[in-house]
């Protein structure tokens, strides 16, 4: 039995001093995957003033109908929302070509590598650091920042819009398109693939 | 016939411990590869409290790789019973869970049991509920029993008693083992 402790003990301390060392080599930026002790990747912070979402006079989409449940959004939050409609609208916008309007994509490297939405800016939450650069290069300026990840219970899109009020994004800018790439992907709109 | 049958049970238990730890260090392999990915399906779980975010970042940070030592330990017969205890220790924790967090499913979705399906941050993508949890079942009792087998073939630890000429348990290193071993001797 103490044998088995004693066992238990080294496997511990053995296994806690590796995964010490390889996170704190993945925090180089070549290699990623590190992961922040102290940082809370999950909080949520409401704002003393909501803003309305903005509404739309267009029908509803009706490509996902079929698949209701993948194209409605879960997540509580208090952005203001941008539909299916607008942001395919603003893809054609002059300002989206001047950087004006920007797309955030949320997700991680191998969904945005496989497809996100033409011109997107990617910018993982929970790997900021390694985007928060480019982001800042574009962000700051823009009128518009519509931010989506996957949609339905996906809440990486709404952490990423805490994140861009954080890094001092003025709220009335930033757009959170809920239907998100499951929406995006269904209604056969232009996609883009790799970095 | 019984020192035949009880070499043949041991080489089983050391079958299920090389299995055991190959299992173990793919899925940790997996894990440390997606940190993100498992710290999000822990997170799930409710099992551990949002802030402070140490215990739920150290998790994310420290499980996987305990996986794959344990996996290296069982696979290399080295320090057995302990990295099967922990293993055993890891799914009574999670596969409750796993458990609950199904039932959530279900009760939100609004669907049968038997066809709940997500990732459970096991290493093994999404998968039927149901099935997963049979599966864990299994591998605990194949923990179990690794902990709890004195089988030491094709084991650092068997090679190393036998070099020390104190081997308590049954191994393949000894010319005739069930001579070591009076407890299952037929000559005794």
């Amino acid at each position: 039995m103490i044998r088995t402790i004693k066992e238990i003990l080294l496997l511990v301390i053995v296994s806690t001093a590796i995964a010490v060392v390889a996170n704190s080599v993945r925090a180089n930026p070549a290699i990623k995957g590190h992961l922040s002790w102290g940082k809370n990747y999950f909080k949520r912070t409401a704002s003393p003033e909501a803003t309305p979402a903005i509404t739309t006079n267009a029908p509803p989409v009706v490509t996902t109908a079929d698949k209701p449940e993948e194209t409605e959004y879960h997540i509580e939050h208090d952005f203001q929302t941008i539909s299916h409609e607008d942001v395919a609208a603003l893809l054609d916008d002059p300002d989206t070509q001047a950087y004006l309007n920007i797309f955030v994509d949320a997700r991680n490297d191998e969904a945005f590598q496989k497809g996100h939405i033409p011109g997107a800016i990617q910018a993982d939450h929970y790997e900021l650091e390694y985007y928060v650069e480019n982001l800042l290069q574009y962000a700051p300026s823009a009128d518009k920042i519509v931010v989506y990840c996957n949609g339905g219970s996906c809440e990486d899109s709404v952490l990423m819009c805490q994140d861009l009020l954080e890094l001092g994004i003025d709220r009335s800018v930033i757009f959170l398109y809920e239907g998100g790439w499951k929406a995006w992907e269904a209604s056969g709109a232009p996609i883009e693939t790799g970095l | 016939m019984i020192a035949w049958f009880d070499q043949k049970r041991l080489s089983l238990a050391s079958v299920i411990r090389v299995y055991l730890g190959g299992y173990f260090i793919y899925t940790g392999i997996y894990k440390v590869l997606g940190p993100v990915s498992f710290l999000k399906a822990i997170h799930l779980y409710n099992l551990l409290p949002e802030t402070p975010p140490y215990f739920l970042n150290a998790t994310a940070i420290i499980l996987p790789w305990m996986e794959i030592i344990c996996g290296i330990a069982l696979l290399l017969g080295w320090y057995v019973r302990g990295a099967a205890t922990i293993i055993a220790l890891m799914f009574c924790a999670f596969t409750p869970a796993i458990f609950l967090r199904s039932l959530g499913v279900m009760h939100e979705q609004g669907i049968s049991f038997f066809t709940v399906e997500f990732d459970c941050g096991c290493g093994t993508g999404a998968e039927i509920i149901w099935i997963k949890l049979c599966k864990n079942m299994a591998l605990f009792s194949l923990a179990c029993i690794t902990a709890l087998s004195k089988s030491r073939y094709f084991a650092i630890e068997g090679l190393m008693c036998k070099r020390a000429g104190a081997c308590p348990l049954n191994d393949s290193t000894s010319p005739n083992p069930d001579k070591d071993n009076p407890a299952i001797d037929p000559t005794t």
